[in-house]
């Protein structure tokens, strides 16, 4: 049983060339805001053309990637919930399915207390929404990340609900994940999620930054002598980024991982306050490591080869076509083929490694020989 | 980024292939660090052979160049003979030859310094019996080659004399010789370390189709030697092994080498040299395959690789499973690569409290606390003996580890911090597993601290719980342990 490798995808390049109009658009307001890449290979797609959707699904299978991760969130003019994965779903299949990921944060009806019918209701809508194509299973279930889960109001229940309401439309089951960085106490667990997933970049800041802006910075901002990003935005080392979210990483409970090449969002906030994951080179910082991110996805793979069940073995790429971010793997006219190319090389590297263990007999302690052990580490730490 | 032609038939035909990162499928070569440029000469050349069985004439791209068949494309234009092409410098581009330079005479094509065409040239005149025609090629000059290269070579100039004089001195042997040196042996120059000489060992073991009859070992090694079961003969260099502290150069090495070995033997073998040419942790391929490609074998397939096998020695401890005795090497000279020290205290602890006997190689007083017993088992012959009074090995990515898994065959425990586990552990089985932590830093190359938290220790070692879990989990299946 491999590690599958499920990648962030925004569907919303779909219905003309308006979709990309963001991306045309984009133009860095600081010299020190990297350069949104643009796409080369397989141009300004238009997901609602069958045939570029199958080449955009052929690309991510030859890089070894086992099926996309789509954002599903509230259409308040359509009053229902979309994934925008229509045009995917005849692509998938035994090789190549879909997970999705709930945008619960602005979605204020799960954040109050409403009657059970209006709630089962929603509820059957948002399972509606992810029962396209084939999904890419995880224990058995179909995947949703709940991107925001503080937010829900009751989430047992909302989550016992969305369970019955899988059922009753034929699903064969949910795996629920919680976009949490940590569930020590099993908190999580007990409300009714499968598992957890590494938060993005710009949820989760695993590390300090680099830069600490003082006083007098500010003042020098403010006088108009700095640029003002060196006060609003955030700088990050991405191998310190990258380092700090594997580290002791089974002490967080079962936290499945999430590897990005690289991550800026200066293009969503124009007012300042971005953050951005840098590698600092003679030549000044780059956006990409290749290098190093190719260790950081192959790593992450060979851990959850060794610490998630069976079949619940997966890494989330973040992301397949996250232009707007500098998270993207696809070929771009900046950095060609090289971001795919590490990517592929990595998922080729790791799963060559997990074939290599598979004959390996399983050496696995019985739970009371575990208990014992623990307890034993836990008092020689304390000698 | 390799590619060759078929330009003898009717038509061109090209293939262009890369190294492998695990797929391992048609159009991937396994990623050796130990094969020369020549090797892969020869083994593009074999590829396309495969493909195309009736093709008399092929031209391969020089493995050193970032060359495709598109590229190399224009440039043969009304070639029909034995040619390299060349840069205005007379660095060697592309090569054109019989189909016999891959087949009854390939191995000499390992022996090509693939970084100047007129020693290239002169040595392919004497093995194919036929004139290689120059040809340049009016592109820019290659120039100063890299130290390391985006597809992987670790060169530079100095490396890359080494191959010119080692070519030179082939092409003397071949128009010096008469015919005798059609029958003169092929020797692999990898002399050290102790670690290397156990996998290049394991390797000729388990390599299909050799291409050499002997190996340069320093004599520091004797006694590794006579344990790893070589198949190859050891050709003795009377040399101190190459410092670690990089106060030697490869090269400066290799040179004093070929002055020690002596008249004798440098008249009377082919030589290649075959310390690192590649950097060797792009691919997760074990070093023992980098050996077997570097050997002769093509591995152009996962299953033909050691790490997918079953282990091709096995040996185990008969004393009783209960007390359960484990012998531990974790210390490493520096702190970077030995164990961590806090690690080691909680280890020892627990495993005290599991009834579980430790002994560990060196002199370790502050563990006799935790009831561990040092040993000095640092050579070979005691290392040997104190691992069969063992029933598990734990060991760093060192010589005692490679030694105890690939030459004994026992219960091993393979723990890996700045190095990386699937080029120096490589595959799991019964008797065989490696832990680390799995951080993207891993293998970073920090000689003395950690580069990126400034510690002296590394953070990539394994904690002791999952390594305690490993023991009794092997105690258990191998011995029956009960804990």
């Amino acid at each position: 049983m491999t590690v599958k490798v499920l990648a962030f995808f925004d569907s919303r390049y779909q219905g003309g060339d308006d979709a990309w109009k963001s991306l045309r658009e984009a133009v860095p307001p600081s010299r020190q805001h990297f350069a949104l890449d643009r796409p080369s290979t397989l141009g300004w797609y238009d997901l609602s053309n069958p045939q570029s959707a199958a080449q955009v699904v052929l690309f991510a299978r030859n890089a070894g990637i086992d099926g996309f991760v789509l954002d599903v969130e509230w259409d308040k003019t359509q009053k229902s919930y979309s994934s925008g994965g229509e045009p995917l779903a005849d692509l998938t299949g035994e090789h190549f399915g879909l997970a999705f990921q709930w945008r619960n944060g602005p979605d204020q009806f799960w954040q109050s207390p409403a009657p059970d019918a209006l709630r089962q209701e929603r509820a059957a809508a948002l399972i509606k929404a992810i029962n396209i194509g084939a999904p890419a299973l995880m224990g058995g279930g179909v995947v949703l990340a709940v991107k925001y889960p503080k937010l829900i109001w009751e989430p047992k229940a909302t989550l016992a609900l969305l369970r019955a309401e899988a059922k009753a439309a034929g699903l064969p089951g949910l795996y629920l994940m919680a976009c949490r960085a940590e569930d020590q106490n099993g908190s999580y667990a007990a409300l009714g999620y499968d598992a957890l997933l590494d938060p993005g970049p710009a949820e989760w800041q695993s590390c300090p930054p680099a830069n600490n802006p003082s006083g007098f910075d500010y003042l020098e901002v403010m006088a108009g002598l700095r640029d003002s990003v060196d006060y609003m935005d955030r700088f990050y080392d991405y191998p310190l980024f990258a380092v700090a979210r594997m580290i002791n990483r089974d002490q967080r409970g079962k936290v499945v991982p999430r590897v990005f090449p690289g991550f800026f969002n200066w293009q969503k906030h124009p007012e300042g306050g971005a953050m951005h994951l840098i590698n600092r080179r003679s030549s000044g910082p780059q956006p990409v490591d290749r290098h190093l991110y190719g260790l950081f996805f192959e790593n992450a793979m060979l851990w959850a080869r060794g610490h998630l069940p069976a079949d619940e073995r997966a890494v989330f790429l973040d992301s397949w076509n996250g232009w707007l971010t500098g998270s993207q793997v696809e070929p771009g006219l900046l950095d060609g083929d090289l971001v795919y190319n590490a990517t592929r090389n990595a998922i080729d590297r790791s799963r060559y490694v997990i074939k290599s263990r598979e004959q390996s007999p399983d050496c696995s302690l019985d739970d009371a020989v575990k208990e014992r052990i623990a307890l034993l580490v836990e008092a020689a730490k304390n000698f | 980024m390799f590619c060759g032609l078929d330009i003898g038939g009717k038509g061109i035909e090209g293939f262009d292939l890369s190294v492998s990162k695990g797929r391992l499928v048609a159009n991937e070569i396994l990623d050796s660090s130990t094969s020369p440029p020549g090797r892969f000469l020869l083994e593009v050349g074999r590829r396309v052979l495969k493909a195309k069985p009736q093709s008399q004439l092929l031209a391969v791209g020089n493995p050193l160049l970032p060359l495709t068949c598109q590229q190399v494309l224009p440039w043969l234009s009304g070639i029909s003979r034995p040619t390299i092409l060349t840069d205005e410098g007379g660095f060697p581009l592309t090569y054109v030859l019989p189909r016999e330079a891959f087949e009854e005479w390939g191995r000499f094509l390992m022996l090509l310094c693939c970084a100047e065409a007129a020693i290239d040239a002169r040595l392919l005149k004497g093995v194919l019996g036929c004139a290689i025609e120059l040809r340049s090629i009016k592109i820019p000059k290659i120039g100063k080659y890299p130290v390391s290269t985006s597809t992987g070579w670790f060169q530079g100039r100095d490396r890359q004399n080494v191959l010119k004089v080692l070519a030179i001195n082939a092409t003397r042997l071949v128009e010096e010789t008469g015919g005798r040196w059609k029958h003169l042996p092929f020797s692999v120059y990898h002399p050290y370390h102790a670690g290397s000489i156990v996998f290049f060992a394991a390797a000729a073991r388990k390599c299909q189709t050799p291409l050499y009859q002997r190996q340069i070992v320093c004599t520091s090694y004797r006694d590794i030697w006579d344990y790893s079961k070589s198949p190859l003969e050891a050709e003795w260099l009377k040399l101190p092994f190459l410092p670690r502290d990089n106060s030697v150069g490869e090269p400066q090495f290799a040179m004093h080498a070929f002055e020690r070995l002596g008249k004798d033997v440098v008249d009377n073998s082919f030589i290649t040299f075959n310390r690192y040419s590649r950097t060797s942790g792009s691919a997760s391929f074990h070093r023992i395959d980098h050996d077997r490609f570097a050997l002769g074998d093509s591995l152009d397939s996962p299953e033909q690789t050691s790490q997918w096998q079953a282990p091709d020695v096995m040996g185990r401890c008969e004393l009783p499973a209960n007390p359960l005795k484990v012998l531990f090497h974790i210390n490493g000279g520096l702190a970077i690569k030995s164990y961590p020290s806090d690690h080691a205290a909680v280890l020892f602890r627990s495993l005290q409290g599991l009834g579980i006997q430790a002994s560990v190689i060196g002199h370790r007083p502050d563990l006799e606390a935790f009831g561990v017993t040092s040993i000095d088992a640092e050579e070979t012959e005691p290392l040997f003996n104190a691992v069969q009074d063992h029933h598990i090995f734990v060991g760093l990515d060192s010589f005692p580890h490679h030694f105890v898994r690939n030459i004994m065959g026992w219960p091993t425990i393979g723990l890996f911090g700045n190095t990386m586990a699937a080029n120096f552990g490589g595959g799991w089985n019964e008797q065989y597993r490696s832990l680390d932590e799995n951080l993207p830093c891993n293998p970073c190359g920090g000689d003395t601290a950690c580069p990126l938290f400034g510690r002296k220790e590394c953070a990539n070692y394994v904690a002791p719980e999952p390594l305690i879990h490993a023991i009794v989990g092997m105690g258990q299946r191998l011995y029956g342990l009960s804990v």
